[in-house]
């Protein structure tokens, strides 16, 4: 249960980029319409490639922090696999409701903004 | 029982320049063994490769006579405080002492000048009382051994003395491996000494020895 916490808090602080990556790539799959099912494997790896410059961004400006993370029994690679893992579920998610339920592009736009003023919003906050 | 932990036949090179050679130190539980030497020796690089962070090109890491590979996954066997801050600033206090299932009592009792302020984020302490934080953790977390670099940067000298006393009073519970500039400190709690010196540890307890080792000039 602690390790999860762990986990989480980590993940906590790359969430809102990697959900925006998320979303955008919702947003053009509502965009493309009849055409959405064949774009999606472009999307899959344009998910693959933001969130592998996103990680290792993140690695890379709180590699001090991973000997916290590294002392309670955690190591990077469990840290990376976990998160990966759990963001590419996510994503998934998204994915495969847009597929189903064929939300309309323009609520999304709405969404990613939001989004995207929340991002900006924490990130002048820190 | 007394546990063990040897560093033996480390050797690192960068490109053709040797660092370390053929580099043998042991560590016991309820000892302090102090690790000295100039910039650029190779110190924060052994700590490293007995973590089993960084790589060399032979080593052998083993505890109570085991070859353990890998001890950064093991918190239980060894605990590392490096040279900079590593806990994270967003955290409070209180947070990090619930990761480390540490109890707040025994925080304010042993420094009193973290009485009251729990609920404050690490980046809100003074640079000595983040050290101190940190040392505490790592001290008090349970595990046979704790390797601290430069523990003693960032403190006053009223919080050196007082990290001083607290070091000796806990390695009843553990092995310490410590290495830090401020030799004098060093040689006041240490049991054991190695001098790291072109590449090779060697064995030194005294001023005096260190004079003759050219690790220090005495008036």
């Amino acid at each position: 249960m602690r390790t999860i916490k762990l986990i989480t808090r980590f993940y906590g602080a790359i969430f809102l980029a990697n959900f925006l990556v998320t979303l955008s790539c919702v947003y053009l799959l509502a965009m493309a319409g009849k055409n959405d099912q064949a774009i999606v494997a472009v999307f899959f790896w344009y998910k693959i490639i933001s969130m592998t410059l996103i990680f290792y961004t993140a690695i890379h400006y709180k590699k001090q922090e991973l000997y916290y993370y590294q002392n309670l029994g955690i190591s990077k690679t469990q840290l990376i696999l976990a998160t990966s893992i759990f963001d590419i579920f996510i994503w998934l998610m998204f994915i495969l409701l847009q597929l189903l339920i064929g939300i309309p592009g323009p609520i999304f736009r709405y969404i990613l903004w939001g989004v995207l003023l929340i991002h900006l919003y924490v990130y002048i906050k820190k | 029982m007394i546990h063990t932990l040897e560093a033996d036949g480390i050797q690192l090179s960068f490109g053709t320049r040797r660092i370390l050679g053929d580099v043998y130190m042991k560590c016991e539980t309820g000892k302090i063994t102090g690790l000295l030497g100039r910039n650029g020796q190779g110190k924060t690089c052994l700590m490293n490769i007995i973590l089993g962070s960084l790589k060399s090109s032979i080593s052998s890491i083993r505890f109570d006579g085991e070859v353990t590979r890998k001890v950064n996954t093991r918190p239980d066997l060894l605990l590392y405080l490096p040279q900079f801050n590593f806990i994270p600033k967003e955290l409070t206090v209180k947070q990090v002492l619930e990761d480390f299932q540490l109890a707040a009592a025994d925080l304010n009792s042993r420094f009193p000048e973290f009485e009251g302020r729990h609920d404050l984020k690490v980046k809100e302490l003074s640079g000595g009382q983040w050290r101190t934080i940190e040392l505490y953790i790592v001290v008090k977390t349970p595990s046979l051994f704790a390797m601290l670099d430069e523990p003693f940067t960032h403190l006053n000298p009223i919080q050196i003395e007082n990290i001083k006393q607290f070091l000796l009073e806990e390695k009843a519970n553990k092995g310490f491996l410590i290495t830090d500039h401020m030799y004098n400190h060093l040689l006041d709690i240490s049991d054991t000494v190695y001098l790291l010196k072109d590449g090779r540890t060697h064995p030194a307890k005294t001023l005096e020895e260190l004079e003759q080792l050219g690790y220090v000039n005495l008036p």
